[in-house]
């Protein structure tokens, strides 16, 4: 729960909000889900900033599993910078960072009334502006696979 | 030596007659020694180590110099075919009275006389002038705020040295300034000159003065950044930016909006913590350059709010907009005007002042 006088870069910096910024960048990168960074940015309450999260998570196909070969694959796509084919490759095979409950848990809790979802909305989408490393990104996804 | 500027209340005349003091005490030093100009509430106290000699003025060639610069016919722009009259009349007032100056700055301070002789041109008294000083239809008439002889002197000798003007086109083929002074708060004239060199010559097609101020702020960190080299206590630190606009109103040029930009916080950031600095100029200087193409002012615009007026609705109309250049694929953001971790910390915090 924040106080009223709580910081944005505080929240920006909180493990729940961090995880799930990324998670969002990876959702705008891999799967260019344009419509929950709206649905982010026009919540206003809890409640609405509750449904945003349960949409994206929805429509976010992540936790999935590659083979061997296909781990190859994508590796090699990484390497010679085919991104739009590692993309497809990722998006077909569900392939992603996923928040754990408890750092959804601990959204949910920051995000708990007007100020709140405010201040959670705003660290959230600021992930979007931050660089991507997607060869960083995806070589740490092949290692969790 | 220590020489005293009582300030009258109009900030950007007391800004221009500081710096003019400044150019006089730097031109009598040779170049050898360079002044330091300090706000101290009410007064702007001038020191420098040589004391001044006022009969060399005549000879000087760094004299002759600061007249040459181009900044005079801007400064004169509402007296048109004469400004170099004026030019020269600043030249001859200087040259006959500095003696006088440094002796009443130095005992009791040079204050303003109103009411005297010489009246103040337009970009030395934005609120005060309309381009109508004649009688009108409504019998409206407002004379022009005049001053002194010696503090009118000063005041169009720093601003020729000290104003920026961007010129840019306006609807209908007509003109427009955009005019900004940085306010010292604690200035070195040699590094000023320095600076001015890095930051006067940039410019964009700019969306509106405050767009042009926003990104004059923003510049002026950086050159100072760049300057310090990492020297937290570099001696170059202004207030404020203050700024205004001159359009062209049939033949005459009126004055429109005008303000002021605090930069003492981003001038902080940028001696305090250079490298950060570095990232989160770059990406908004990207963005300032972006948003001056057309189709894209909406960046531009978020950009100088969250500049001028930082805080937390800045930021998020600042992060929607930005999110929506990264996240389509046909307007693309290259990666290296991203901002990286540190970087957007130090925005969030600038943004929470």
């Amino acid at each position: 729960m924040l106080s009223s006088d709580s910081k944005l870069s505080e929240v920006f910096a909180e493990e729940s909000v961090k995880s799930f910024g990324k998670c969002l960048r990876y959702a705008l990168w891999r799967d260019e889900d344009y419509a929950s960074l709206i649905e982010f940015e026009n919540a206003e309450t809890p409640t609405q900033f509750a449904d945003a999260v349960r949409k994206f998570l929805r429509r976010y196909r992540s936790g999935g599993f590659m083979d061997q070969t296909q781990r190859s694959r994508a590796s090699e796509m990484r390497k010679q910078n085919r991104w739009d084919g590692l993309k497809k490759l990722l998006r077909q095979y569900e392939v992603g960072p996923r928040p754990s409950e408890g750092q959804l848990e601990r959204l949910m809790q920051l995000a708990n009334d007007t100020n709140g979802v405010r201040l959670v909305q705003s660290a959230i989408i600021s992930y979007g502006l931050t660089k991507r490393e997607p060869y960083k990104e995806v070589e740490e996804l092949e290692k969790e696979n | 030596m220590e020489y005293r500027l009582i300030k009258s209340g109009l900030e950007m005349f007391d800004t221009a007659r500081a710096y003019g003091l400044a150019q006089l005490l730097q031109v009598l030093a040779g170049g050898r020694a360079a002044p330091r100009i300090l706000s101290q509430g009410g007064v702007f106290t001038l020191t420098i180590s040589t004391k001044p000699n006022p009969a060399t003025l005549k000879s000087s060639d760094l004299w002759r110099g600061a007249f040459g610069e181009s900044n005079w016919q801007k400064v004169f722009l509402t007296y048109k075919r004469a400004w170099s009259s004026q030019r020269d009349k600043v030249k001859r007032s200087l040259e006959s009275h500095s003696a006088d100056i440094f002796g009443k700055a130095e005992t009791d301070g040079l204050a303003v006389v109103f009411g005297g002789n010489f009246a103040l041109p337009g970009p030395l008294d934005p609120v005060g002038f309309k381009g109508l000083k004649g009688l009108t239809a409504g019998s409206y008439s407002e004379g022009q705020t005049t001053v002194d002889e010696f503090n009118w002197a000063l005041g169009c000798l720093g601003a020729a040295a000290a104003q920026r003007y961007k010129i840019q086109k306006a609807v209908g083929n007509k003109w427009e300034y955009y005019v900004t002074l940085p306010v010292p708060e604690e200035v070195q004239f040699g590094d000023f000159h320095a600076v001015r060199q890095l930051v006067y010559d940039k410019g964009l097609s700019y969306n509106g003065v405050r767009n042009a101020a926003a990104h004059f702020s923003l510049l002026l960190a950086s050159a100072i950044r760049e300057k310090a080299q990492g020297n937290p206590h570099f001696p170059v630190r202004f207030s404020n930016v203050l700024y205004f606009s001159l359009f062209q109103s049939g033949q005459q040029f009126k004055p429109a909006i005008g303000g002021a930009v605090n930069v003492g916080r981003l001038i902080e950031i940028a001696l305090a913590r250079p490298e950060v600095a570095l990232e989160m100029f770059k990406t908004w200087d990207y963005l300032f350059r972006r948003g001056s193409a057309q189709g894209n002012e909406d960046l531009a615009q978020a950009i100088t709010e969250l500049v001028m007026a930082p805080s937390l609705d800045t930021y998020y109309r600042h992060a929607r907009i930005f999110n929506r250049y990264v996240v389509d694929s046909t307007k693309r953001v290259r990666p290296e005007y991203l901002y990286d971790e540190t970087a957007l910390k130090e925005v969030l915090n600038y943004a929470e002042q």
